[in-house]
């Protein structure tokens, strides 16, 4: 069908056979904060990588805007340095290095001048004339989280965020999104002044990770699973988020955060709402965000009186990790030696409604753990009846699916088999699944498929608005309970597996924390 | 871990009783804590069967080169078979895993490779019956339940094989680019019998980066106006004309002119090492309203790139310079097995190229 300017409309005739996924259209990314550690480490690599794997448009470019005084060469090398290091794949030397270079552009202005985004404006339409771009642009603010309205409302200012011609402009926030839930839904107004919800890509990298999106595919493309998949069979569900490392000198910044706000109220919510979510009735960005929404909003909140009682939290103090001495918590530089800022939290949350009603859902995470571990298991019921030796069937745990998220992905189901032999012995056995077995393809950076997914307009894997503000809801309630509360943050030993006092969350129950 | 075990996982052939293979496999693969002596553990993975004959000595080494590859990328089990067998009467086998590192420091990740071999005297004397009947029997006890069968038909003896394996293949990869143009034949004649769900050509494989791009210079709606009045495919190519004919053909095909007319241009000089040929460039002429025409993808000299470029006033192409990505043998075959090609697809483009075959064949008798 053409239309009276020529254009053709409908599917592309040749796209069938070839796979759902389009190239994006050709754009020019805009990265805020392109001396930062974000835009060397993991930005610019994951661009590389994309271009090397033919994913990228087939005209883009990208232009960094940071107030440090350097030009196009200068970044380029600076750029060339974080791809050497940090990039998935790189062959020294590689032609394709050349080609990627030449379209890396460098804008020297520092985020509260206006005049440097009206000079970005011009800069962007040379750019474009020379590279033959159109007017699409994304803009990644990799900045602190203080400059997000003013870069926003200054690009606007510009004349930079109005989509025109037909072409489409977004922005991709960094997290934080917020500090609690005022300065969050503060911040969703601010910037809904000028930009419309399907222009904010607010992300969370987490979801860009291949196991977190086969959580989808685990529970929505198989038969075996979902049946069981409620409180008719499920006991309870632990999540995991632990690290090895400490704040590593970061200690002024984590201060501020803490573990909530730091992993908590964006990761964890994200993965506990992809567990729990209803079946969406298509896999749109929106009918997917529809589902895990209602599980945040179905969260029982925590009342700041109740806080002790449903959450613990934990400060690491010096010990030992795999035979090394680390120091404790406040012996960074930059935190105050009475700093009850929490690197350790685990939660009980209830989730009311039907499917869940009953089911606690334990989540934990914490700084300084012996190992860095990142795991969702969900644990199910005993058989109602133990028809086997009880001194036996008791040594047996309950059957558990256990979705390792990193750093060995992959999945295994435990479940209890006889041991060979006269007598009926029945002992706990694994079946297990690893990505890096069955599929000798690598898995791709979380950064990569994000930055490629906000190209495509795919905000599937990214937080809206409403789901924010659910998430922030609940996690606020917490944080002002810990403010009014005169318990201090537990201690425990740095290398240890947290706090002896988050055992008490599960009283009541027949599980515990899982040694990992 | 014995010297045989020890040659097992090396990747050395062992020798074993063709009626006995899972016992042995069963013994060799025992894990660690039974045997007591095992130096490192290894990870035992089968996403698939794949199975392929063995012609002649060409074919063994081609895919003695190409099976590591395509087992870390999917692994299988291969079976392979042949007629170089010692023994008259009696098929021989040797097995030996395939292995490879994920990453430092972490088991090995392997899978196996079974050669069954027959006695060449079967394959010559053909009153004794059907040379390759000695195989079906032998391949279905030692097929991997659950997982999917692939047959790889690189020759004649593969064809046979297909007639015969049918019942317990799932998909059939042949591989065109070295064969006459009218080898095309083959996967089109098992495509229109539909007896098996599955079938692929490497020669297709091997056009992916070209469709891909030109899929990808037509997603933009303004640039259609010059698919839908196109008047000629021209392909220059190296070698053997098979990816030449079906990159015009999926293009014919698509936009529903089968009878468009293709030419195809022997004369390209682009050879990468190793490659059996190459496309070196497509060109599309189109009629519209505003006049003639022309759009242009060209592989680079280095064959690093491919260059789109354009004469068009009615159509609004972006000229454009894309990596080119070529897939090497243990990919293309790897993704074969991996993953089903879209079937209405292929026998679209295998349609057009078999009758611009034809067509040219009788306009050279005539």
């Amino acid at each position: 069908m053409s239309g009276a300017d020529g254009i053709q409309a409908g599917p592309n005739p040749l796209s069938q056979g070839l796979g759902r996924r389009r190239n994006p259209d050709p754009c020019i990314i805009v990265l805020f904060g392109a001396s930062g550690d974000l835009t060397q480490r993991k930005l610019l690599p994951a661009l590389y990588n994309l271009s090397r794997s033919g994913l990228l448009p087939a005209k883009f470019a990208i232009v960094g805007f940071a107030r440090r005084p350097k030009d196009d060469d200068q970044f380029r090398r600076e750029m060339l340095e974080g791809v050497r290091q940090y990039a998935r794949e790189y062959g020294e030397g590689e032609d394709l290095w050349k080609d990627f270079s030449r379209a890396i552009f460098y804008h020297c202005a520092s985020f509260d001048d206006p005049a440097g985004y009206q000079t970005l404006a011009r800069k962007l339409q040379e750019v474009a004339r020379e590279l033959g771009l159109p007017h699409n642009r994304l803009f990644y603010l990799a900045t602190a989280p203080g400059y997000f309205s003013k870069i926003v409302h200054s690009l606007d200012a510009a004349g930079l965020t109005r989509p025109r011609d037909g072409c489409w402009s977004r922005v991709v926030i960094e997290k934080p999104f917020g500090r609690d839930l005022a300065s969050a839904k503060a911040l969703n107004s601010d910037l809904h002044e000028v930009l419309a919800e399907e222009q904010i890509y607010r992300i969370d990298h987490y979801l860009g990770k291949e196991t977190v999106q086969n959580l989808l595919a685990l529970r929505f493309a198989n038969g075996i699973f979902e049946p069981l998949w409620n409180q008719k069979y499920v006991d309870s569900v632990q999540i995991t988020v632990a690290e090895s490392i400490g704040v590593e000198g970061r200690g002024g910044y984590y201060d501020k955060a803490g573990v909530l706000r730091d992993m908590v109220q964006n990761h964890m919510l994200q993965v506990l709402s992809l567990v729990a979510m209803e079946p969406p009735v298509d896999m749109s960005a929106d009918a997917i965000r529809d589902e895990k929404v209602k599980v945040l909003r179905s969260i029982r909140r925590i009342s700041p009186g109740d806080v002790d009682r449903h959450v613990v939290r934990g400060q690491y103090g010096r010990g030992t990790i795999l035979g090394r001495s680390v120091p404790g918590y406040t012996d960074d530089e930059g935190v105050p030696v009475d700093s009850r800022t929490a690197t350790y939290v685990a939660l009980r949350l209830d989730i009311q409604n039907w499917r869940w009603s009953g089911v606690p859902f334990f989540l934990r995470s914490g700084k300084r753990l012996p190992k860095r571990v990142t795991e969702v298991c969900i644990e199910f019921r005993k058989p109602p009846l133990l028809l086997f030796d009880e001194t036996t069937a008791c040594t047996v745990a309950p059957n558990a699916l256990i979705i390792n998220v990193q750093p060995d992905e992959g999945i295994s189901l435990r479940f209890g088999a006889k041991v060979p032999g006269p007598d009926i012995e029945v002992r706990q056995v694994k079946m297990d699944f690893r990505y890096g077995s069955s599929f000798g393809v690598p898995s791709p950076e979380a950064y990569e498929r994000l930055l490629l997914d906000a190209m495509s307009g795919d905000s599937t894997l990214f937080t809206r608005r409403d789901e924010v503000e659910a998430a922030w809801t609940l996690m606020t309630d917490v944080l002002e309970g810990w403010q009014k509360s005169e318990v201090p943050p537990a201690q425990y030993a740095a290398g240890s597996w947290g706090p002896v006092e988050a055992e008490r969350l599960f009283d009541g129950c027949a599980s515990s924390w899982r040694r990992l | 871990m014995t010297p045989q075990s020890a040659d097992f996982f090396a990747g050395v052939p062992v020798q074993v009783d063709p009626e006995k293979i899972e016992r042995e496999l069963t013994k060799l693969w025992k894990p660690p804590e039974v045997e007591g002596d095992h130096p490192s553990a290894v990870t035992r993975a089968c996403l698939s069967n794949l199975i392929a004959y063995l012609p002649g000595e060409r074919a063994s080494e081609y895919l003695r080169e190409l099976l590591p590859g395509v087992g870390r990328r999917f692994p299988s089990r291969f079976l392979l078979l042949s007629h170089n067998g010692a023994r008259a009467g009696e098929l021989s086998a040797s097995i030996s895993a395939v292995c490879h590192l994920t990453s430092p420091g972490a088991p090995a990740v392997c899978c196996e490779q079974i050669l069954l071999e027959a006695h060449p005297e079967a394959q010559r004397s053909s009153a004794s019956g059907d040379p390759f009947g000695v195989f079906p029997g032998a391949v279905a006890p030692l097929l991997v339940p659950d997982v999917p069968v692939t047959l790889l038909v690189l020759s004649a003896g593969g064809e046979r094989l297909l007639e015969l394996l049918e019942p317990v293949v799932d998909r059939v990869v042949f591989d065109s680019r070295e064969l006459p143009a009218a080898a095309l034949g083959r996967p089109l004649a098992a495509l229109q019998k539909g007896r098996v769900s599955g079938i692929d050509d490497l020669a297709w494989r091997e056009t992916l980066p070209w469709r891909r791009t030109l899929r990808e210079i037509f997603d933009d709606p303004r640039a259609r106006p010059l698919l839908f009045s196109l008047r000629e495919i021209q392909v220059a190519y190296s070698g053997v004309p098979a990816c030449a004919l079906l990159l015009a053909g999926w293009l014919a095909s698509r936009v529903g002119r089968p009878a468009l007319p293709i030419r195809l241009d022997p004369t390209d000089r682009r050879q990468p090492a190793g490659r059996p040929g190459t496309l070196g460039a497509i060109h599309l002429e189109a009629g519209g309203s505003p006049g003639v025409e022309h759009l242009t993808v060209t592989l680079s000299d280095d064959a690093k790139r491919l260059r789109v470029a354009h004469a068009t006033r009615g159509a609004c192409v972006i000229p454009r310079s894309v990596p080119f990505l070529a897939q090497d043998e243990a990919r293309l075959l790897g993704g074969a097995i991996e993953r089903t090609t879209d079937q209405g697809v292929l026998r679209g483009a295998l349609e057009v190229a078999c009758r611009t075959l034809s067509c040219n064949a009788e306009k050279s008798d005539g």
